[in-house]
């Protein structure tokens, strides 16, 4: 029995988007035509407008036309033809809609939702399927870290835009009732998990468009360490279940694959040593420490098969976070002498070829004093695309630290609370598909 | 062939004279052809212009401080050390270029990048109108892009209690220094 909905009532209407445009196939963000003067005849394609425009008539062009020019084949708008025009009579009023359009695709997510109010011609155009699309292919608004906490009764979601420097807080009254943990989110999408009842279940949900869906239920029930992958060139995404959370019995590694729609039995870890939670998927693998003592496992999706990596982790290292990089990068984030004077964070990276954890940065002691005031103080440390941040509750801070500039720098704006424990960078887009 | 320096191009293009743009306002201005590439529109003037032998392309769409204002920027694009510059620094760039512009200025900048072809500028435009916009309240789009609100005072209601969320926070900057 598949759950999925959209949001209730009252917060429905505007935030769904509309169903009935049709999507538009051309809206692909390929590089505009822009002819220079080898081109061959026929009709000019001048105008870098046009790139909304339908699909097989020759792209739209704001109809200012210079004269000695040949006349342009008949060009339309999408939705209206625009009268001849001279540019300086009444611009705003006679705004092409594609002109229009080009402006608010650039305006940032969470302020798209306000410009909805400004009259029924925006209202229309911000909640097409076709302008959204268009919209998500504008690069990126982030990143942003989105927090997730649930007492008994209501869930919190709120996202803090780094760009913008705001917070803002996302509802999220549309999850079921048992979604309590964030697995993480990937490719605008945020994946939950939680028990229902005696059933542990995974939802996935795009808070921008509050739409979720409720994913079937693992082979072997049993609350589950997790983790969502989004590959957006086919537009799909997976789930991976490893370990029980409770780490009694070692169980099958699971696979949910949205193509599908299906979760798939895989192979056991072998069962060498307590697992941790920490995990971080690169290049198509899983890797996974281990405790007492620390070690690495490696699982990988093409054959299902789990291995383990002989890099010998740091010594002393305490609270070793892994965390991908772009491509193949993989992090090691930790501790290291925590007892001692010399108390310091460092980052290592995975040396593929030879198995070795090599240092590349050491956390200054400024940062790392100002980050956790008291030694021994927990820390959360997650990344995305060679940004690693690190938040400490107590202080209410945030630290990002850029692996290719090698810079690290407070976030701005960002006060953090005690509740906030639960975070990962998050990516909003309009686009991303719970199917 | 483009360099960094201005000198240099000239020489390159003692070969290749200038050509000379004549705006609405019978402005003329002088574009180095490498420059004038990037926009497919004066390319196409120029088909016509030599096969009717004259020396002055009229570009009878564009005021001259606009034309003129566009040049220098497509000139910019041509510099060598522009296409090194990285996002942090072509952004800071595009901010000092806009300065202090109103967003009418952008808007009819934008307008004549899109009538000449130069698809980075106009993308810039866009971008910097979009920048210009985000911040402000509902009333200030409507008054600055004359806008009818064609919604009733409950139908607005109801929409902005569906997204209020999207309210909290209200350190909307009305300043009028966009209009």
């Amino acid at each position: 029995m598949i759950e999925m909905g959209e949001a209730s009532e009252t917060e429905s209407r505007t935030l769904l988007m509309s169903s009935s445009s049709v999507e538009e196939e051309s809206l692909r963000r390929s590089p505009s035509p822009i002819f220079g003067r080898g081109s061959c005849g026929g009709s000019r394609n001048t105008s870098p407008l046009g790139r909304m425009g339908s699909r097989n008539t020759s792209p739209s062009r704001i109809k200012t036309k210079p004269r000695g020019l040949d006349e342009e084949t008949a060009a339309t708008f999408s939705k209206f033809v625009q009268p001849d025009i001279r540019m300086e009579d009444n611009i705003w009023a006679m705004l092409p809609e594609d002109l229009l359009n080009e402006i608010l695709a650039r305006v940032p997510p969470f302020m798209i939702f306000r410009l909805r109010s400004v009259c029924k011609r925006w209202n229309s155009i911000l909640q097409d399927n076709g302008f959204l699309k268009f919209h998500s292919q504008v690069p990126s608004h982030g990143p942003c870290l989105l927090t997730y906490w649930k007492n008994s009764q209501t869930p919190q979601c709120s996202v803090f835009s780094l760009p913008l420097k705001q917070w803002f807080r996302i509802p999220v009254t549309f999850l079921p009732r048992w979604a309590f943990w964030l697995v993480g989110s990937s490719g605008g999408l945020v994946c939950l998990s939680g028990m229902d009842g005696l059933t542990f279940k995974t939802v996935i949900c795009n808070p921008l468009t509050q739409k979720w869906r409720t994913l079937p239920s693992l082979h072997y029930n049993q609350q589950r360490q997790l983790i969502m992958v989004v590959n957006r060139k086919d537009r799909s995404f997976k789930v991976i279940a490893t370990s029980d959370v409770f780490s009694d019995k070692s169980l099958p590694t699971e696979v949910y694959d949205s193509k599908s729609n299906k979760w798939s039995v895989h192979e056991r870890m072998p069962a060498v040593n307590l697992c941790s939670s920490k995990m971080a998927f690169c290049d198509s693998r899983l890797y996974l420490e281990t405790l007492s003592p620390l070690g690495l496992m490696m699982y990988r999706l093409d054959t299902g098969q789990w291995e383990h990596i002989p890099a010998k982790f740091p010594r002393s290292l305490l609270d070793g976070y892994l965390v991908a990089g772009s491509k193949k990068r993989l992090f090691l984030v930790g501790r290291i002498g925590l007892y001692s004077t010399h108390q310091s964070m460092k980052i290592w990276e995975l040396d593929h070829s030879k198995y070795v954890w090599v240092e590349i940065s050491r956390m200054p002691p400024r940062y790392f004093r100002a980050l956790l005031r008291l030694s021994a103080e927990r820390f959360e440390c997650f990344g995305q695309d060679n940004l690693i941040c690190f938040t400490s509750w107590n202080q209410g801070k945030g630290l990002l630290y850029d692996v290719d500039k090698k810079a690290w720098s407070w976030i701005a704006g960002c006060a953090l609370q005690a509740y906030n424990s639960q975070v990962c960078f998050y990516e909003p887009r309009f686009d991303s598909v719970i199917y | 062939m483009a360099t960094s320096s201005s000198n240099t191009n000239k020489a390159d293009h003692s070969k290749n004279p200038p050509l000379t743009l004549r705006s609405s306002d019978g402005k003329e201005l002088k574009i180095f052809r490498i420059v004038a590439q990037q926009s497919s529109t004066i390319m196409n003037l120029l088909d016509l212009e030599e096969e009717s032998n004259t020396d002055v392309i009229p570009v009878s769409e564009v005021d001259g401080s606009t034309l003129e204002k566009l040049i220098e920027l497509m000139n910019n694009h041509t510099e060598k050390s522009f296409n090194y510059l990285g996002v942090k620094e072509r952004k800071k760039f595009y901010n000092d270029f806009f300065a202090n512009w109103k967003i009418l200025d952008v808007l009819n900048f934008g307008l004549v990048a899109n009538y000449l072809g130069v698809q980075v500028i106009f993308d810039e435009a866009c971008q910097k109108m979009a920048d210009m916009i985000k911040s402000k309240s509902v009333e200030w789009v409507r008054k600055v892009f004359e806008i009818k609100n064609d919604f009733t005072p409950e139908e607005e209601e109801d929409l902005k209690k569906e997204n209020k969320w999207a309210y909290e926070r209200g350190d909307l900057d009305d300043g009028d220094d966009a209009i």
